[in-house]
């Protein structure tokens, strides 16, 4: 799993069969000192994270479609939990979602 | 299999209902001589580790086939504490 901050939602009507009624989120990958890091993507959130959440989400194609319940899905990352806190004592941080 | 310091834990309310009673570690990747990267996971505690210390996380959906993370959603898992490595030239301690 990785950590990212949602920072919007993606409403499409016209999409894939198997992507009908999937919440899509756009996230944002962070660091440690909750910066930015990367570009956006796109994935599924089952979980109804709001915007500004911090979330941590799984990239594996195998489990994505377990979660679904379907053989195969062209979705690729999918939110599986919110963050409330990270714990760093070395590092002097504490991250609050 | 990638080598990864232990830099924090994650404390996670609203979560997949097979995710639930893991111990969720924030693991940075490192180098093979201990220089950090800026590449973050969230794995998923298997054997019992601190901050600080090195461990050794098995990412994809081979994560799944440790005997607890076994049809859990999970793509990362720490699968061992590293003590030393011996390389040819030079060996490290953690």
């Amino acid at each position: 799993m990785r950590i990212a901050k949602v920072i919007g939602n993606v409403y499409a009507t016209l999409k894939h069969e198997k992507l009908k009624g999937i919440k899509l989120s756009v996230i944002q990958p962070i660091n440690i000192k909750g910066e930015d890091a990367g570009s956006p993507i796109i994935v599924a959130d089952y979980l109804n994270a709001a915007v500004g959440n911090m979330v941590y989400w799984i990239e594996d194609g195998t489990t994505i479609c377990k979660i679904v319940g379907k053989r195969s899905i062209p979705l690729r990352g999918a939110i599986v939990g919110l963050i409330d806190s990270i714990d760093m004592k070395n590092n002097k941080v504490s991250l609050k979602g | 299999m990638k080598l990864v310091k232990v830099i924090g834990s994650i404390t996670s309310t609203i979560k997949d209902q097979s995710l639930s009673g893991f111990k969720l570690l924030l693991v940075q990747s490192i180098g093979i001589d201990f220089t950090e990267k800026e590449d973050y996971y969230v794995a998923v505690d298997t054997i019992g580790l601190g901050e600080g210390e090195i461990g050794i996380i098995c990412t994809g959906s081979t994560a799944k086939y440790t005997n607890i993370t076994r049809h859990k959603n999970v793509d990362a898992s720490i699968v061992a504490k590293v003590e030393r490595i011996d390389l040819e030239n030079y060996n490290l301690k953690s």
